[in-house]
């Protein structure tokens, strides 16, 4: 074990090892832009090194990846991976409290602790724990996905019953598309764009930051600029001392994330997910998370960047990735004519051993170098709204483009990101919506597979009588009488009428109930996913099963609705011709000219056109000067950001037909 | 028995390698072009040189139809470098994953014929994709550039499984019927409904996601009893998995001892997978042999990683490329996944 860190000590592994981080950070920064993508394209240059430089230097590109993935969630509110998503919920609050600093460090310490917590697991429990990973089959990892679900409770915001048909709505959308396993086509209304089905990155781009985008353009008339710095010395430090006082908090998630992370498939973003839902659970102030606490951004970052450690333990000991990057590193150790498996630390344990090292190692040049940028990349969203405006457009576009070059996601995750704008409106929050995209692909793959055992035996050895799995349901229903008995004395499903209410009672004529708006919502696309479904096959249980759950949920809102719980009136005129409404209606109508315009024009130019042109509508004070600012901020910003994506990341953006 | 054509296959592969090395008679004669590609023919305004041997490209793309790290992804990454060294023209490869490989496929039907935009593919996955998926292309409208690997598929189980040979599993699964649990992903339905065409017994099938590991987690946690996939990953496994019968009609020389089920007299269970680059319906003859030439030559350079794989390198010019082509969508029925 120690030879194996003597065997890695050496100064060209710690190029490689700055190199891959550097890369890392850079890649999960940007929405859109995966590890799995990075350590592919980053494959080829270790092919003539030392195996183990080699594989580290992906590893370390990961671990790096699983911290910078906070910078825009905090910053922008943009999962820079789908791992992050839990980290925007208290992120994003603190850097618009001002707070920037502090998340982006408590991100990095957070990240630091769970890939040295992943790198110890790694390093001291590979075996138990690989064996212990075997031991999930189909059915465990359909009641690990089903407790994760109840994990909208955390998270559902003030009304339970939104937050379960926010859920709902994501994970039967996250069924679009071919399935996995039968080959069966889903909801592709005959869009042959549609067959790939919705990719998770692009969803979680469209329902996060485009909503947050429309939200910084209604407002831009109150406040010019996004966020306001407070920028002072000592942060660092402060900010640790702070999480410190809660050691529980970043053991706990760094446990659970190389726990989750072990597990072949769940990977991050589910780590992140049951992180956080721990976190509130043993919390004392849990009414705090959500609004900017410091321990959820820690609770997830460690548990994410636990996980990359984690992931590597099936794949060295098993032969199983755990993940993507773990995906890439067997298929690098592969070319390199060495087979992972459990004999691979007799015959090569200075390679696992090193390997194992090179995570940890990882962790802490990630922390370096996160430690120093936090304060530089806080003050660039401080700039005005309508330069940071064009730059989140563009990369939400460019972002969602490039996770599978296909126009079809960013149309989808515009589409998602308006009808998101539009319920955020109406009182849904996102974080169910992007836990049910986040789950569909785990939970529904495993149901089928489960109920294709059902063939070979009886329905209750398959789903009930496994012991893992009757641990997984008791924990279910644990967390479900968590939920009742925590949100008990909140009487009303709906929250309170807000003062300086956008319709009062004696109001315009065109306001309902805001009930009556979730209930059509909820019933309309119940009953329109009801009626494109299949019949027959395994591949539409579980579908129609939400269409019926999300039928249900709307009826359930239309019946509070008509016995006076219907929440509060939402006027339906203001946000189409009045005040900011116009402001969004603009934005709405340039993000669509754009994202259909862009390959006729050509990516580039349309690009440089629009960033020119809302940098100049938004101007609240435009003058000649600032006129001529926007444009050449325009040309610059959108000339270098596409240089870097077409040459160093070759995304092949699509010949326009002008230019 | 429609399969017997196609259980010929791995034979072939050694029979190509022989007349493939070492070729380098000139193009026109030795290469009979795809039946409807002449008439598709884009009529270059400039004619391109009788002699070119370089593609007229600022960059090349290849696109890999599924996602980092499968075995689509590992051909094109392991053959990028040499490509790109032999054509003389850097290569980007662009990961295209959705719709089990059809997105890619879709959008290079649509693409310029060019030579400069190409794709990876897997037989019978385009296959399966336009035939039983109903994806907007023919699978025999691209143009093919040639072969590059193959993989029987296997009947693998638990290393330390019950089951010592084929035989005692078919006896449990004789003794069981319906009992006895198949995992497999990708072409693993039509796999397994060939399995048990060929062996008259009634496995359950277990459908798995994209790419082995799911099924390789699946069979070491004993959940299934058995998986049938590509037989190179048994190879790559062999720590804990191990092969009881492969589906082809010779042994594969990365797996000698064990045995196909074909020599134990179940004829029909014949599924075998083919990689390969493909460009979009035509590409001209003389862009199709520099491409030709060129895949050959880098997959001899990579030989030893693909053999140390448990793949069968594959070795074919373009005629025998097309004659491989037509075999194997002979041999495919769509029934076998309905």
């Amino acid at each position: 074990m120690i030879e194996g860190l003597l065997h890695i000590l050496n100064a060209q592994f710690l190029l490689y090892m700055f190199a891959g981080v550097l890369v890392g950070i850079v890649v999960g920064a940007l929405p859109g832009f995966t590890a799995t993508m990075a350590t592919a394209l980053v494959l080829p240059f270790t092919f003539g090194l030392d195996p183990v430089i080699g594989i580290s230097m992906l590893g370390a590109l990961y671990v790096a990846a699983m911290y910078s993935d906070a910078v825009p969630a905090c910053l922008v509110n943009t999962p820079g991976t789908p791992s992050a998503m839990t980290t925007a919920f208290d992120g994003y609050p603190l850097t618009q409290r001002g707070e920037g600093q502090k998340a982006l460090v408590g991100a990095a310490f957070g990240s630091l602790v769970g890939a040295v917590a992943g790198g110890l697991m790694f390093l001291f429990l590979s075996a138990p724990l690989a064996i212990a990973a075997l031991r999930f089959g189909p059915p465990e990892f359909f009641w690990i996905g089903v407790f994760a679900i109840t994990i909208i409770g955390s998270i559902a915001g003030d009304s339970l019953l939104k937050g379960a048909a926010g859920g709902a709505i994501g994970l039967l959308i996250s069924t679009m598309g071919l399935s996995t396993t039968g080959g069966v086509t889903r909801y592709t209304f005959g869009v042959v764009g549609l067959r790939g089905g919705v990719a998770l990155v692009a969803a979680l781009i469209g329902i996060f930051a485009l909503p947050q985008l429309l939200e910084l353009v209604s407002r831009r008339r109150i406040k010019d600029r996004a966020h306001e710095v407070t920028s002072r010395r000592g942060v660092t430090m402060e900010t640790i001392r702070e999480i410190l006082r809660r050691p529980g908090n970043v053991i706990r998630s760094s446990a659970i994330g190389g726990l989750v992370g072990i597990l072949p498939g769940a990977g991050g973003p589910m780590a992140a997910l049951v992180s956080y839902n721990e976190a509130i659970r043993w919390s004392k102030d849990r009414k705090e998370f959500g609004k900017g606490s410091i321990h959820g951004v820690v609770a997830s970052e460690a548990a994410n960047s636990g996980a990359a450690g984690g992931s590597m333990i099936p794949m060295m000991a098993l032969g199983i990735p755990g993940s993507g990057p773990a995906a890439i590193i067997l298929g690098a150790l592969l070319l390199q004519g060495l087979n992972p498996g459990p004999r691979m630390l007799i015959t090569s344990p200075n390679l696992v051993y090193g390997f194992a090292w090179s995570v940890i190692i990882a962790g802490f040049v990630t922390f370096a170098v996160a430690s120093l940028i936090a304060r530089p990349m806080t003050r660039m969203v401080a700039v005005p709204v309508r330069f940071l405006i064009p730059v989140i457009l563009v990369l939400c576009v460019i972002g969602s483009y490039a996770i599978r070059v296909n126009m079809a996601d960013v149309y989808v995750m515009v589409i998602l990101g308006v009808i998101l704008y539009f319920l955020s409106q109406i009182g849904f929050h996102p974080g169910p919506v992007g836990l049910g995209f986040i789950l569909g692909p785990i939970v529904e793959p495993k149901l089928v597979q489960s109920l294709a055992f059902v063939r070979a035996r009886s329905v209750a050895e398959v789903f009930f009588l496994r012991p893992l799995s009757m641990a997984l349901i008791a924990l279910t229903l644990v967390s479900i009488a968590w939920i009742a008995w925590s949100r008990t004395g909140e009487r009303s499903i709906f929250r309170a009428p807000e003062t300086g209410d956008s319709a009062p009672d004696n109001g315009p004529r065109w306001a309902v109930r805001e009930g009556v708006l979730c209930g059509i919502v909820s019933l309309g696309i119940g009953v329109v996913y009801f009626s494109f479904s299949g019949r027959g096959a395994a591949d539409w249980a579980f579908p129609i099963l939400l269409t019926v759950v999300l039928m249900v949920f709307g009826a359930l809102f239309l019946v509070l609705a008509a016995t006076g719980r219907g929440g509060r009136r939402v006027d339906l005129v203001p946000p189409i011709v009045r005040g900011h409404g116009v402001d969004v209606a603009i934005a709405v109508g340039v993000i669509a000219l754009y994202t259909v315009a862009a390959p006729v024009v050509g990516f580039w130019p349309m690009t440089a056109i629009v960033a020119a042109a809302l940098a100049i509508y938004l101007d609240n004070s435009p003058t000649l000067r600032s006129t001529t600012k926007s444009v050449v901020f325009a040309l610059v910003a959108t000339g270098a950001l596409f240089y870097f994506m077409r040459h160093v990341f070759y995304v092949p953006f699509p010949r326009g037909q002008i230019f | 028995m429609r399969f017997r054509n196609l259980s010929a296959l791995l034979v072939l592969p050694l029979v190509l390698a022989a007349c493939g090395q070492g070729e380098d008679a000139p193009p026109a004669d030795t290469a009979p072009e795809p039946a409807e590609a002449p008439a598709e023919e884009p009529d270059d305004a400039e004619e391109p040189d009788a002699v070119a041997a370089t593609l007229d490209c600022a960059n090349i793309e290849v696109w890999v139809p599924y996602g980092p790290g499968g075995g689509s992804d590992r051909q094109v990454r392991r053959l990028e470098p040499h490509l790109s060294e032999i054509l003389g023209v850097n290569i980007n490869v662009v990961n295209r994953e959705g719709a089990a490989g059809a997105t890619a496929w879709t959008a290079l039907a649509a693409a310029e014929a060019d030579g400069c935009t190409v794709a990876n593919v897997v037989i019978p996955n385009i296959l399966i994709a336009a035939e039983v998926d109903d994806a907007p292309f023919s699978g025999d409208a691209f143009s093919y550039f040639g072969f590059t690997e193959a993989s029987p598929n296997a009947i693998a189980v638990q290393l330390d499984s019950e089951f010592e040979d084929i035989e005692q599993f078919l006896e449990a699964a004789r003794a069981n019927p319906g009992g006895v649990t198949v995992g497999g992903s990708g072409q693993g339905p039509m796999a397994t409904n060939q399995f048990m065409e060929a062996t008259g017994v009634d496995v359950t099938f277990i459908p798995m996601e994209g790419g082995a590991s799911d099924a390789l987690a699946a069979i070491q946690g004993g959940h299934v009893d058995a998986v049938n996939f590509a037989a190179s990953h048994v190879l790559a496994n062999s720590d804990t998995v191990r092969a009881l019968g492969l589906s082809s009609t010779e042994r594969s020389p990365a797996l000698p001892d064990i045995p196909t089920l074909y020599e134990l007299g179940y004829e029909g269970f014949s599924i075998v997978a083919v990689w390969g680059l493909i460009g979009p319906p035509g590409v001209s003859a003389e862009v199709m042999q520099i491409w030709n030439d060129a895949l050959i030559e880098a997959n001899q350079r990579t030989e030893e990683d693909l053999v140390a794989q448990g793949l069968t390198p594959l070795y074919p010019n373009l005629g025998e490329t097309e004659a491989l082509l037509s075999e194997l969508i002979a041999g495919f029925d769509p029934d076998d996944f309905r």
